[in-house]
């Protein structure tokens, strides 16, 4: 039994791959609808295979990175299952515990809680993990408890939990540069500060990335760090921009395929800024990367984390760039869509001048809902399915906003795809359990949900047939995900005198 | 601790009183970042509301500050642990102290006798 001293882990929602199915992990932002919770567990977040030890055979990225970190600085560290921990009490010195959403305040997990009243179960599975057996034994035995990652900021809106579980420390932010003195601090028992954020002036450089040392969720791998674009109030964008050269990219990859996990997902803010110049795409370094990635993983499936629709359009309308990758490099062999995360936000051109001044650049901002709706139709046409957001209940919003979003919704339908809305919720409004249905919501922001819950019930069908979960071993799932369409339709169904009511008060 | 043994690494001693605006304190850190140009940001924190109960007035002052890195730590609740702490520093002139709120009177008469100026919001 290896002696480690440093524990990495999460709860279930994070350390689970989704079926191989990224999409799949959305549910576990939401509350058990209509079933046991234990069921909706097992939808959105199956347990992964471990080794003898318990170590995942994969993990999620971020996780992943803080362990290379960790052993390249000669700490003896590991990521172990939430299940296995308990095999590491008596070496255990440091648990260190990484989320993104570890309470369900970030989106689309908050907009949920608050739509359903219901709190999500990826808060569910975090506070119970963090209150396991396991944990309090750890803490009793003076084990540091250091947790982070994107969501850290979460714990200074759960100071009693914090007290309650006797974390040590949150830290935020791009940590490899700092982890390595932090680490050694806690297992020399030194004192730590409650809290740290690394800006970026402390931001690592490329070389300062570390190569994952084993498979990370779905093969994601990581192709760039940062995003140019500004949006105010962001700090990825404050950070500078970072291209992964290829050959960390393709070890990552082999490191992936050596662990079993045959797809890939690349991941970036706006894949398709990879080597780009600014805001525009430029063909070779995107060629590149993809022949070179499709040439490690031959069958396997390739799938971008997010691209942003004004740089999609640019790639397509001045190289024929989007189908030249998805023909030559993405739909070959047994894969035929390639699926991605987009952001609309809104279809308010007004609203985006404020909100994202430089989403659709290089083209205005005023041009926005047309940018979208061509993103649009060059995904169709290439069978990249795009799960979108919308924000709805933005400061600044009027309601005329949200009437420019529903004109575009319109425009959006003959093309296949997800689009999901958030509601942006600031964070207190859970003290107010009425706040949604008594403050903020109005007939146009029902409109808008009942609009992309027409959009995007008519397309899920045919996604999941034709493309998402069509493999048999998946049939378990498409029948839980259809029982659950159904029931969505009928609900909404039973609502809708209610509901009509509502827009026309 | 960390990144605090850095040259550019500021400190401030920040006490948390009685009443007194967090929002000013946002206002003030947000100039003091820029005015010197700050890029790591240690803040010394003494509170009667313990840890981690004092991120409750502190929380929006973290949130509005992300052009620099930041150790925030408790360092006790007590005029005895800031005299400690004021002591333990090496370069008193570079030091910054905000006192939030209504401080205890011996603990200004203490700043006063080491002539440390100290802001209050
Ligand atoms: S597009 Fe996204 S990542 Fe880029 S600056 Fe805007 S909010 Fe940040």
């Amino acid at each position: 039994m290896p002696d480690y001293e440093v524990i990495l882990t999460s709860d279930r929602t994070m350390m689970s791959n989704h079926h191989g199915k990224e999409f799949l992990g959305f549910l576990a932002t939401g509350p058990a609808i209509n079933m046991p919770e234990k069921v909706w567990m097992w939808l959105a977040a199956p347990k992964l295979r471990v080794d003898e030890f318990g170590r995942p055979k994969e993990a999620p990225y971020g996780l992943r990175k803080v362990e290379a970190k960790l052993i390249d600085e000669g700490f003896k560290a590991a990521i172990i299952d939430p299940d296995y921990i308990h095999k590491y009490l008596n070496s255990m010195k440091v648990l260190m515990v990484g989320h993104h959403d570890f309470f369900a305040y970030g989106p689309p997990s908050i907009g949920w809680w608050v739509i359903t009243g219901k709190e999500p179960v990826n808060r569910l599975s975090l506070m119970r993990f963090m209150r396991s057996e396991v944990v309090r034994k750890a803490k009793e035995r003076g084990v540091r408890i250091i947790v982070g990652g994107p969501g850290a900021w979460q714990w200074l809106w759960e100071l009693d939990f914090w007290r309650e579980c006797g974390v040590d420390l949150v830290i935020e932010g791009e940590v490899e540069r700092v982890i390595g003195g932090v680490v050694r601090k806690a297992l020399d028992g030194e004192e730590l500060p409650d809290y740290i954020y690394v800006g970026p002036s402390d931001t690592p450089s490329i070389d300062e990335i570390p190569v994952i040392k084993g498979g990370s969720v779905n093969g994601l791998v990581e192709i760039m760090r940062g995003c140019p674009r500004g949006c105010k109030f962001c700090s990825v964008t404050l950070r500078p921009l970072r291209f992964i050269p290829l050959d960390k990219i393709c070890e990552e990859v082999k490191v992936n395929l050596r662990a079993g996990v045959r797809s890939v997902i690349l991941h970036s803010e706006d894949v398709l800024l990879y080597g780009a110049d600014g805001i525009r795409p430029k063909p070779d370094p995107l060629i590149k990367l993809h022949s070179v990635v499709r040439g490690l993983v031959k069958d396997g499936n390739i799938a971008w984390s997010h691209v942003s629709l004004s740089a999609l359009k640019y790639a397509e309308e001045n190289y024929k760039l989007v189908s030249n990758i998805v023909n030559n490099y993405i739909r070959v062999g047994k894969q035929t869509f390639i699926g991605v995360e987009v952001g609309i936000e809104t279809g308010s051109p007004r609203l985006a001048k404020i909100i994202m001044p430089a989403k659709a650049a290089p083209y205005p901002v005023e041009a926005w809902p047309d940018v979208v709706e061509d993103a649009f139709r060059i995904m169709h046409e290439n069978y990249i399915v795009p799960a979108a957001t919308l924000i709805l209940g933005l400061p600044g919003e009027e309601p005329d906003d949200v009437v420019k979003t529903a004109e575009l919704l319109d425009r959006l339908k003959p093309y296949r795809s997800i689009i999901v809305p958030m509601f942006f919720v600031p964070l207190g409004a859970l003290k107010h359990k009425d706040w949604f249905r008594k403050h903020n919501i109005n007939k146009e922001h029902i409109e808008v949900m009942l609009r992309t819950f027409h959009h995007t019930v008519y397309w899920a069908e045919e996604i999941m047939e034709k493309f998402y979960l069509k493999e048999p071993y998946l049939a378990p799932i498409r029948l839980g995900l259809k029982l659950f369409i159904q029931y969505a339709k009928w609900r909404i169904n039973k609502l809708k005198p209610e509901i009509e009511a509502l827009i026309k008060a | 601790m960390l990144m605090s043994t850095s040259l550019d690494t500021h400190h401030v001693v920040v006490v948390l009183g009685d009443g007194g605006s967090t929002d000013k304190l946002v206002g003030l850190t947000n100039e003091f970042i820029i005015k010197r140009g700050v890029k790591r940001l240690f803040v010394h924190v003494i509170s009667q509301d313990g840890r981690p109960k004092y991120f409750e007035r502190f929380r929006n002052v973290l949130q509005s500050l992300i052009h620099c890195s930041l150790i925030i730590k408790y360092e006790g609740s007590t005029t005895n642990d800031f005299i400690r702490l004021v002591k333990s520093t090496h370069d008193l002139s570079k030091l910054v102290v905000v006192l939030v709120g209504e401080p205890p009177t011996e603990l200004k008469d203490f700043l006063k006798g080491l002539g440390i100026n100290y802001i209050s919001v």
